[in-house]
Formats: structure tokens, sequence, C-alpha cells
């Protein structure tokens, strides 16, 4: 009944408190949302509790909508942000860094790393520290700057850029080492 | 010889994973459910019924109470109320009686007498008042112990002047042993009483009337 009809319309009806349509407005948003939801996370458990914290929040607010920008677009700002906050619990602190920083950190898309899949490479980006997660996610998927970050986080723009650093090294290192077995068991 | 194309890691990760989409589990929504407020439309009928439905059947509940209570009210009432028309008809039937030719009395107890002599006896005053038609009629008469009295012929009240103001010939004794005097008419003043036996005048008391 739900899924053919408009944003505003079902925007509409769930905030009549249908049931009915704020499960079609959760089914029509959700796995985008699961998306930003795993990358931000460590795994599906974190992800799963991002998710229903961020649709929650999405609903008890759904009202102050104006649909003055896209609704996907709200949606994804808000599951950022439960996302941040929930990250930002698990990081005690960000370790400041002040190393040089490399900014250079290539990779070579060969047969092998195409054939990466979408999980393979969702998984990669799971496995970085949680504060290198955070700020890769940020700076890379939402396009923050650096100072943003830093203002964001408490940290130094330095700390924001070298975390950052560090995160794709890590990220090309793994890819590195998957090449590498590759050759290895081809040659 | 094929060529790879070079990217910033960042980038070609961000390229690759960034319209990543998965399903939730289902256990996601439902927890998500119990925390969001539900607009049942069908419920909120059931409901409106029900508060509809409970208020005539607790105004048919009082309303039966109060109807009852107005019955058994009513019924006293009427009860009461032959009681008390009964009552009202003796009453106004002996009203009637008396005003024909019975007294409705009022008692009261005159005592002037300061003579603690002769008879202990009781003699008592009484003042009676009684109506015939609108006309009131005080009466007052004057009683004598009759025993210890044989053969009276003659009961007298002797004024101070030794004048006989009232004199009653041949009393007879009422029912509870009195000879009853009619003394309305007497003059406030001093008597003596005087009885009149076959043996002689004597006196009985000397009273003081008021």
């Amino acid at each position: 009944m739900f899924e053919n009809i408009s944003d505003k319309e079902l925007v509409t009806a769930c905030l009549k408190n249908n049931r009915e349509a704020q499960k079609a407005f959760y089914q029509r948003f959700a796995s985008k949302a699961y998306g930003i939801c795993l990358r931000f996370s460590q795994g599906n458990n974190q992800a799963e509790d991002i998710l229903q914290e961020g649709f929650i929040k999405i609903f008890n607010n759904l009202s102050k909508f104006r649909f003055e920008g896209s609704l996907e677009g709200w949606i994804k700002r808000i599951v950022v942000n439960v996302a941040i906050d929930f990250v930002k619990k698990n990081v005690k602190h960000f370790q400041e860094l002040n190393e040089s920083i490399d900014e250079t950190c290539d990779v070579f898309e060969d047969e092998t790393v195409s054939r990466l899949s979408v999980e393979d490479l969702m998984k990669m980006v799971q496995e970085l520290p949680d504060s290198k997660r955070l700020i890769f996610n940020l700076y890379a998927y939402e396009g923050y700057a650096h100072k943003e970050i830093a203002e964001m986080l408490g940290i130094s723009v330095m700390t924001s850029k070298s975390q950052y650093c560090k995160a794709k090294k890590i990220l090309q290192e793994r890819l590195t080492n998957i090449k590498n077995k590759s050759y290895e068991r081809v040659h | 010889m094929s060529e790879y194309i070079k990217s910033d890691v960042g980038e070609y990760l961000t390229n690759r994973t960034m319209n990543f989409e998965k399903s939730p589990p289902d256990f996601v929504w439902n927890n998500i459910e119990k925390a969001i407020p539900v607009y049942n439309p069908t419920g909120t009928v059931n409901t409106l019924v029900k508060l509809v439905i409970g208020t005539m059947s607790l105004s048919v509940i009082i309303f039966a109470v109060l109807w009852f209570k107005h019955l058994n009210f009513s019924e006293t009432e009427s009860q009461n109320g032959l009681v008390l028309n009964k009552k009202s008809a003796t009453l106004i039937q002996t009203k009637n009686v008396e005003s024909l030719a019975q007294n409705t009395q009022t008692t009261e107890q005159l005592v002037t007498s300061d003579n603690k002599n002769l008879i202990s006896d009781h003699n008592t005053i009484t003042q009676n008042t009684h109506k015939i038609n609108p006309v009131t009629i005080q009466e007052k008469t004057y009683s004598i112990n009759a025993s210890g009295l044989k053969g009276v012929n003659e009961i007298s009240f002797v004024d101070e002047n030794k004048k006989t103001a009232l004199s009653t010939k041949n009393p007879t004794p009422n029912s509870f042993g009195f000879y009853v005097i009619d003394i309305s008419k007497l003059a406030t003043g001093t008597y003596s009483i005087m009885i009149t036996t076959s043996e002689g005048t004597r006196l009985h008391k000397k009273e003081t009337f008021k």
C-alpha cells in the first residue's frame, strides 16, 4: 500500500503513527543506512545497534523535517551523527600524531584487487582501528575537511591528517598482502 | 601487458563501497517499532465504542439505583403518610367531640394552701380549660378526699366575713373517691371549707384561692 507513494506522502502517513507506513519507510531507507552503519562499525553487531538507534531518532524527529532538502540526505545525516557518537564512546582518546605525513598512498587496481567484492573491501575498512576508521569515514566517505573533523572530535588538524594517512597505509598494506598472496598462489 | 590503474587507496575504496547497501536483520525493525508510537485507527474506534458503552452502562446503573431509592422513599413516605393521616383523623375526631362536649385538659396544680392540718389527703385545685366552639371557659374545681367522710350533707365555702360564698348540697364522690366542687365562680380570698354531716358541721380546711 505504501511502497509506491512519494516520500512526502510516506512521511505524512508516518506522522500519523500509521504502523504500516512506518514499516514501509524503514524498508525504503534501511539498506542504505545499514551500509553506512557497517563502514563506521567494527562488525554486524555494532552496525545493527547504530541502525536501530538511528531510526528511532529518525522517527522521533520526523515531524521536524520540512522537505527543504532530500529525505535521504536528512536520514543519512542522522545515521552518520549517531554512528559518530557511537564510535566516539569506544575511542578512549585519539593518539596525537605529529609525524611527517606522507599523503601518497596508492593502490594498483589489478585483477586481484578488482576481483575483490564490495563486502571484502568493507571488511577491510571495518578492521581498521576505531579512531582511524572514524576519521577515514569522515574524510573519505562523508567529505569533511580535516579542520571540521578536528573540531568535531576535539583533536588537532595534524592528528586528523596523520590518522587518516595511517588508515590509508593500513588499507594499502592489506590490499598489497592480498595481491602478494595471489601471486604466490599462482607462481 | 595489462595496464593497471593507480589510484589513491582512499579514493579507490570509497568509489567501490560508497553505495554499498545491505538488508539488515528482521529483529532490528522489531526493536525499532517497540520504541516508536503507533496509531491504530481501528483501535481508536474500538476504544471510543467501549467508552460510549461504558458510559451508557454506568448511567443506567446510576439511574437504576436512584430510581430504586426513590421508590423506597416514596413507599415509606406514603406509609408514614397513612399513619399520619390516621393520627390526624383521630385528633380531628377527638377535637370535634371535645368541641361539643368534652374538655381538652391542661392541668395545673395551683397549690396555695399553707394548711398542714386536718386531712392530709389530697386536696387539689384543678384548673380545666374546655372549648365550646370558639369560646374558652376556664373551670376551677376543688377536690376533697371522701374517704373518712360519711353521710356528707353539705360542703360550703365561708368567707372571712362569715358569709357562705358557695354551697354544694348532697355531694357525690366521683369514681376516684373525691368530692369535686366547682369553684370557678368563687372570688379570690380565704375561705373556710365547712363540711356538714349528720353529726353536725365542722371546719374541714382553710384555703386561699387566687
